[in-house]
């Protein structure tokens, strides 16, 4: 009676052990697979093939600190959906697919000072806390405070024939408001191009475009980005 | 009997590993980050 209780305890630990062997072996694995779906932008090319995307991406500065998911947030349903889309569908090109939304408050949880979003990317808090706020820059207030999206007739606006010519999903809102990516992505082709360009800047202010002889050959960066980015007020462009 | 009990509970660990430590963890900050619809 006795050897048999004892039998039956060692192979009840003989069990626990498999199992926790099997626990133990797992977990690498399961490691793998989660950077892979997460972290990996390759996780995400398996559906989204868009090479003109990935190579700004690669250019620029958010390579490798911030993943596809941190800016991308989609729902859970969009997984079954893409692969269901992947394998029963055939898409042309980019115009058969939907721009992806990324709505201001995502940029803001890391340029914005008091912003906390949750970041599942290599991104480090001390990183973080590095990055540049643009809170406090002059001209990055003054757009993100302007109640209207149309500029003063003074600041080159009242003129449009078209709203907006960029026609980014985040005006379809109707918040009204200016966000993110009017000027720091606009249309298709300029996927992950975050640098503003003038063409940004004349698609509202349209009035005072530089115009060939009236220094024309300038970009409008080239006298107004201390007002991106200086905390002070009163510098270039206000 | 024994040998088919042992890899059992190891295939069952390796799975529950995989299921939460994989699946569940993904599908979580999934969640967290965009709902379910």
């Amino acid at each position: 009676m006795r050897a048999h209780v004892a039998g039956r305890r060692g192979l009840q630990a003989l069990v626990l052990g498999a199992f926790c062997f099997g626990v133990a072996a797992a977990m690498p694995v399961a490691e793998v697979g989660y950077d892979y779906t997460w972290r990996d932008p390759n996780f995400c090319d398996d559906c989204h093939v868009h090479d003109y995307a990935n190579e700004r991406y690669a250019q620029s500065r958010h390579v490798g600190v911030t993943t596809c998911h941190d800016c991308h947030r989609v729902p859970i349903s969009h997984y079954p959906r893409n692969l269901y889309g992947v394998v029963f569908k055939t898409y042309a090109g980019p115009e058969d697919i939907r721009t992806p939304h990324v709505p201001s408050h995502i940029c803001a949880s890391c340029h914005l000072e008091g912003h906390d979003g949750e970041l599942t990317g290599p991104m480090t808090p001390e990183l973080l806390a590095e990055i540049v706020k643009v809170d406090e820059s002059p001209l990055h207030r003054l757009h993100l405070d302007a109640k209207g999206r149309e500029p003063s007739e003074a600041q080159g606006g009242g003129d449009h024939e078209d709203e907006h010519p960029s026609g980014h999903p985040d005006h379809a809102e109707g918040e009204g408001r200016i966000t993110c990516l009017d000027c720091h992505g606009s249309g298709d082709a300029e996927a992950h191009r975050f640098e503003t360009a003038t063409s940004n800047c004349v698609d509202c202010h349209r009035g005072i475009a530089p115009h060939a002889g009236q220094l024309g050959d300038l970009e409008c960066r080239d006298c107004h980005f201390d007002g991106f980015l200086g905390a002070v007020s009163g510098r270039a462009g206000l | 009997m024994t040998l088919r009990v042992l890899v059992l509970a190891f295939a069952g660990g390796f799975a529950l590993t995989i299921l939460v430590g994989f699946m569940g963890r993904f599908l979580w900050v999934a969640y967290r980050h965009g709902g379910l619809f």
